[in-house]
């Protein structure tokens, strides 16, 4: 019996909670893990380091991914899960505060499935990540 | 004399009426001294002439001659040895008749006497006296020494000027030779008496060449002269400059050619070398690149190469002789220069002079140029002369000059990577803050908005909206730092459509007044952002107006065609223009209007960067209008 969750990957504490209570009412049906770089992601991924004892029932829905993280950042760790044939067809939204093409362009190219610009506004950032972790989430479930 | 002359003379003067008489007059009037003295020195006789020899009367005996001058020549002896029996000649004497202490001296003068002495016999046979003759020989010895002496001098003169001489006598055959001929032969001295034909010492292509100057001095009296080569035992080739001439017998025919040989090897390396040097230098001048211009003293041109003719425009036939002042250098620096040569010229201290320097050159068309300039002096036959080295710089300059905006561009370029660095940077990191105070004040607002009442409210929606406003503010610092990035990709831009575009979006009730056909080429992106600003200014402006009027045309100023968006909505006090402009300059509080104070250093940033210029005209309560060219 596995346990649908979603890792969010996020080192401001700030956005992190914010987006989980963005989550607030999708986390009652599919929990949400934290890993705060990069490198802890891979970890979590691929149950190695800290993370080498972590519940294998966990099974990631979806990936939300900050881009600028310490460590690997995003865009490496979006590299090296589609470069991966185990996992590349994980579900991965890239949340980022920037909307510079530059990241825009470089995420889509590495393969995230979607891209969601942290607006300063609570309310559209509320909205846009429930939409999107809803769509994913119904869409991996429907797969 | 033989006895038997002396019989015959005897003879004949009997048959004489008055032998006496003819002895005396002979005597007397040879114009040869003659004296006779005794035994004890005493003089028998002395005629005229002796006596005019010495100056003096009554004559002097042998034996106060000997006393006073003679002595030295060892008269006495002699006088005896003829008193013995022999006659005695002294070839040549010199005296002085002043020195003659006895004697008065009639004239103050050297002179060479030839005295022979003889015995005169008595009837039985034996010395009765001793007979002299004194034959005045100064003017003969004289001309001897002058001879003598001219001769040497010919001989030291062509032994200093290394001229050998040389006689040839056709009759005889006999060839004489100077010492210095031998040398100029490269023959030993004296050697040249071995040769059997000097025609060998000649080069042999010279050969013909020195015959038939020989067979021409033969043909004609006056001298002639010509050159040729001779070749020395050691191989070396020397040349020779020969000028000779033929004399002739009474009747025309040749009998001797002298004349004068001189080695002018020397001098003839030197010509070529100088001729070498001067073709190097001529052609030298002539392949220059660089521009040379020869001054004199005065300051005239005296050359000009080829390069210097194509750089300044004038040929070389044109400038010769001109002054180089009033020609190739610009009005304004000619005093300067007039000035700088006077000063080298008295005090000898040059400025430009060895020295690498920019000046301005003028061509002939009156067009200055950038020129680097070397000067040296070359003097010509003690004559200062002035060599310039000019180089056209201009497109050195320019080039420095491209290197500058190279540098400049790259430094640009550099600066905009660190721009798009920091705005990453402030897109991530300043943003993140922002939306915790929105994020948290919402929280504040969703979860605690039962326990708050109107007052909190009201400080929980300031903190959102300053949080919105700042984020607002970083994406318009945004835009504003894209615009220096962004490439820009011209194409054909209607200004009005994107004018009508914007006021679409607002509320009607405006009087628009847009031009058609106002097309430009431009980049689409950034053009739209320049309209959408101005447009949206104009409509906050004149929001309060009765009747909002806003135009957008082209009119044509001194900037060529000029774009402008006009409202008739606050405007603003021309005292501030200066700061429309600037980032985050206002000129109205946020209450009155709201902004970031972006827009216009955004539109203005992209009116620059198609090269275009913005300026606004405006008045308060009298509207504003932004004119932009392109």
């Amino acid at each position: 019996m596995t346990t649908k969750i979603i890792l969010l990957v996020e080192d401001n504490a700030d956005d992190e909670l914010l987006t989980l209570r963005a989550l607030r009412s999708i986390t009652r049906v599919c929990p949400i893990i934290v890993v705060r770089d990069g490198a802890e992601a891979l970890d979590w991924l691929y149950r190695r380091g800290g993370h080498a004892d972590r519940d294998e029932s966990l099974d990631p829905q979806l990936i939300l991914l900050d881009l600028g993280l310490p460590k690997i950042d995003g865009l490496g760790v979006l590299r090296a899960i589609r470069g991966d044939a185990a996992m590349h067809r994980m579900p991965i939204v890239v949340l980022t505060s920037s909307a510079q093409d530059r990241d825009v362009v470089e995420s889509f190219q590495l393969g995230a499935n979607s891209f969601v610009c942290k607006p300063v506004g609570f309310e559209a950032f509320v909205e846009a990540v429930k939409q999107l972790g809803l769509y994913w989430l119904t869409l991996n479930q429907t797969r | 004399m033989s006895p038997h002359d002396h019989s015959q003379l005897e003879d004949r003067l009997r048959t004489l009426a008055d032998p006496m008489g003819l002895l005396i007059n002979l005597f007397v009037h040879a114009p040869v001294g003659f004296a006779v003295w005794n035994r004890d020195g005493s003089t028998l006789l002395t005629n005229p002439a002796f006596r005019a020899l010495f100056g003096s009367e009554p004559p002097p005996d042998y034996r106060v001659l000997e006393d006073s001058l003679l002595r030295e020549h060892g008269l006495i002896p002699l006088i005896e040895r003829a008193f013995a029996g022999e006659t005695v000649q002294l070839p040549m004497i010199w005296f002085d008749p002043r020195q003659l202490t006895n004697v008065a001296v009639a004239e103050g003068k050297r002179v060479a006497i030839s005295v022979t002495l003889f015995p005169l016999l008595g009837q039985a046979g034996e010395v009765q006296y001793v007979g002299a003759t004194y034959k005045d020989e100064t003017e003969l010895r004289t001309l001897t020494e002058q001879l003598m002496s001219s001769e040497e001098r010919l001989r030291l003169a062509g032994q200093a000027a290394r001229i050998g001489i040389f006689e040839w006598n056709l009759t005889t055959g006999v060839r004489v030779w100077s010492a210095e001929l031998d040398a100029i032969y490269g023959l030993d001295p004296g050697e040249h008496a071995a040769i059997e034909n000097p025609q060998l010492l000649i080069h042999p292509d010279d050969r013909a060449t020195a015959s038939a100057l020989v067979e021409q001095a033969m043909q004609t009296h006056g001298p002639v002269e010509g050159e040729w080569r001779v070749v020395w035992k050691d191989h070396s080739v020397h040349t020779v400059f020969a000028r000779f001439q033929a004399f002739r017998s009474a009747d025309g025919t040749p009998t001797v050619v002298m004349g004068v040989n001189l080695d002018i090897t020397e001098r003839r390396r030197a010509d070529a070398a100088r001729r070498e040097a001067e073709a190097q230098s001529r052609a030298v001048m002539q392949a220059a690149l660089d521009a040379i211009v020869v001054m004199d003293r005065t300051g005239a041109i005296v050359d000009f190469n080829p390069a210097a003719e194509q750089l300044f425009g004038y040929t070389r036939a044109e400038v010769l002789g001109r002054s180089l002042g009033d020609t190739l250098i610009p009005p304004r620096l000619r005093a300067g220069h007039a000035h700088g040569l006077a000063r080298y010229l008295t005090t000898a201290k040059p400025h430009v002079l060895g020295r690498r320097v920019e000046l301005s050159g003028m061509h002939r068309d009156g067009r200055e140029f950038p020129a680097e300039i070397a000067v040296v002096r070359l003097d010509s036959d003690g004559d200062p002369m002035f060599t310039g080295y000019i180089r056209d710089i201009t497109e050195r300059k320019r080039a420095a000059e491209s290197e500058m905006l190279r540098r400049a561009k790259d430094a640009a370029e550099a600066a905009n990577v660190e721009l798009e660095a920091f705005s990453y940077s402030v897109a991530h990191d300043l943003r993140a803050p922002l939306r915790a105070m929105s994020g948290f004040a919402a929280v504040l607002r969703e979860d605690y908005g039962d326990k708050l009442d109107a007052d909190a409210h009201a400080v929980i929606a300031r903190i959102s909206m300053a949080a919105t406003r700042m984020g607002e503010l970083i994406d318009g610092l945004l835009a504003l730092s894209r615009i220096s990035t962004h490439e820009l990709e011209y194409a054909t831009v209607d200004l009005g459509k994107l004018a009508r575009d914007v006021l679409a979006h607002v509320s009607s009730g405006i009087d628009a007044q847009i031009e058609d056909g106002l097309r430009v080429r431009a980049d689409p992106v950034l053009m739209r952002s320049v309209i959408q600003n101005l447009v949206n200014n104009a409509i906050k402006f004149s929001a309060r107006v009765a009747v909002p009027r806003i135009e957008v045309g082209m009119t044509t100023t001194d900037a060529g065609p000029t774009y402008f968006v006009r409202d008739n909505g606050a405007g603003f006090d021309m005292a501030y223009a200066a700061q429309l402009f600037r980032p985050f300059k206002r000129l109205h509080s946020s209450s009155e209007f709201e902004g970031t104070g972006i827009g216009l250093a955004t539109v203005q940033r992209v009116i620059r960067r198609h090269g275009g210029a913005i300026w606004a005209q405006a008045a308060p309560g009298s509207g504003a209008t932004f004119f932009f060219t392109l």
